[in-house]
């Protein structure tokens, strides 16, 4: 399973290894018109990434800096350890703490998803 | 008098798939990363009203919060453009519109700005008084010599006699003047107290002339009869298309007054030109032109602006409403455009009196008519570029 790097710059970051739910998407930003003989226009105007990162058994100290972020709206850096050519500009943008599930019966290991899109 | 773009970015506007580009800069610096809505610019031939857009900007960073702390920033220079980025050469951008803040409206995270473009400021300052009037009655001037002293001596524009000129586009004023010239179209006025866009607009209504903002420069275009159609709409660049001829536009018989006498309030001069042919179909149709602060000084003027009236206005003439892609970005007021719909059934010129450009969403309107059009050959540049042939 690919593992990613979640990180501020080379020195502050996290390293994430997602469950198998991870999910790259993306969504473009267009307008489409339809002309009287019926051919389609696009105007692509824009385009946006999308990342469902699920974490489990992560430990408290992971636990409290990908909180930290999400609490701050940090800008971070997203990419796969193993392609470090391809980095996204992302924040997270769960709604609500997107870490702070234990799993049982541990109590000093936890679960969550880390939702991210680039800015 | 178009704008100035490559074959490349024509071909980008005339794409079924492309990329456009969006820059909206304030001062120097670019937010166009900041724009939420992007705004719709509307302009008209000759109505010489100042035209204002908002647009409406993320502030969650507070990066417009500056204006609330220095004020002064709202004389600053605002622009929209839209254009493409070339894979080499970078972008190509088209100015559709520039202004001053007007207005600054925050609520919550969004910042609306209200921009207003040239005209403006011809609205907040007047020209002469009734007790000491503005007059050019010394000697016979051209309609365009007045409007230069107009927007200069009271508009506070600048006098610059040259392309460099910063306030007018001074090639289309010259032009402009030359059409007068030729013609020798004089005339004389006095102004006590009026606003100096209303002064402009009165020479515009009196010469039927079009003044509008182009590339944040007062351009001048006085429509002849025969032209070339530019660019080609059909079934597949149009959207959506209505059709609407109305009989009321019809002048067959043109009054126009002159010699206006500022102390008796009288014009002392009246000719008129009838269009006998149209007269025998439409029955006659009337009309005057007169006017107490520019006034025509002699038959021949005063003839050639009835002969211009009766001549485009004699006969009933189509008004279309385009909606139409991004094919039509490059294409400005007064340009001429082929339009052919087989919903209603025209294959026709037309002239582009107005255009309303949703930057939002890429869509395009035109108001375009043919009361001042005669049936051109077809200069369209995609066929001009595929082949190098005129069809």
């Amino acid at each position: 399973m690919a593992q990613f790097r979640l990180f501020v710059d080379s020195s502050n970051g996290v390293d994430v290894d997602p469950t198998w739910e991870y999910l790259e998407a993306g969504s473009k930003i267009e307008d489409r018109h339809r002309v009287r003989s019926g051919r389609s226009y696009v105007y692509k105007w824009g385009d946006f990434k999308r990342f469902e990162v699920p974490v489990s058994f992560v430990n408290s100290n992971f636990k409290s800096i990908v909180n930290s972020y999400w609490d701050s709206n940090a800008d971070l850096l997203f990419m796969e350890v193993d392609n470090p050519s391809s980095v996204t500009s992302v924040r997270i943008v769960n709604e609500d703490l997107p870490i702070g599930q234990f799993i049982a019966p541990y109590t000093n290991q936890f679960i969550g998803v880390i939702e991210l899109e680039s800015y | 008098m178009t704008h100035d773009v490559t074959s490349w970015f024509i071909e980008q506007s005339e794409s079924y798939a492309s990329e456009p580009v969006r820059k909206f800069t304030l001062g120097s610096s670019d937010y166009s990363d900041y724009v939420i809505q992007w705004p719709t610019f509307r302009q008209t031939w000759n109505s010489i009203r100042p035209s204002t857009l908002s647009v409406k900007l993320a502030n969650e960073e507070q990066a417009f919060n500056f204006m609330i702390d220095d004020l002064t920033v709202m004389s600053n220079e605002a622009t929209l453009e839209m254009g493409y980025t070339h894979p080499t050469s970078g972008d190509e951008l088209i100015t559709l519109y520039s202004g001053k803040i007007e207005r600054l409206k925050y609520h919550n995270n969004v910042a609306s700005i209200a921009f207003v473009d040239k005209f403006k400021q011809l609205t907040e300052r007047v020209i002469g008084t009734r007790s000491d009037p503005v007059t050019y009655q010394s000697s016979d001037y051209l309609p365009a010599d007045i409007a230069w002293y107009v927007i200069t001596s009271y508009g506070g524009y600048d006098t610059t006699a040259s392309s460099a000129n910063t306030d007018i586009d001074y090639e289309s004023w010259l032009d402009w003047s030359n059409v007068f010239s030729a013609d020798a179209v004089l005339v004389k006025s006095h102004f006590k107290g009026i606003k100096v866009a209303e002064a402009l607009k009165k020479i515009a209504d009196y010469t039927d002339s079009a003044i509008y903002v182009h590339d944040n420069k007062i351009r001048f275009k006085r429509f002849s009869l025969s032209d070339s159609n530019q660019t080609t709409f059909d079934n597949d660049s149009i959207m959506g298309l209505s059709l609407s001829v109305d009989n009321r536009d019809v002048v067959n018989k043109m009054y126009v007054s002159g010699l206006y006498d500022v102390d008796s309030r009288y014009w002392s001069m009246t000719v008129n030109d009838e269009n006998s042919s149209s007269v025998n179909s439409f029955g006659l149709k009337e009309d005057t032109i007169r006017d107490n602060s520019i006034w025509y000084v002699n038959s021949g003027s005063a003839i050639n602006m009835a002969q211009r009236k009766t001549g485009a206005l004699g006969v009933p003439f189509g008004k279309v409403s385009v909606d139409a892609t991004l094919k039509g970005l490059v294409r400005v007021i007064g340009e001429t455009i082929s339009v052919t719909d087989m919903s209603i059934g025209i294959s026709e010129g037309y002239r582009i009196m107005g255009q309303k450009i949703n930057m939002d969403s890429g869509k395009i309107e035109f108001e375009a008519d043919r009361s001042y059009f005669s049936e051109g050959f077809i200069l369209d540049t995609s066929t001009l570029d595929s082949v190098s042939v005129l069809t």
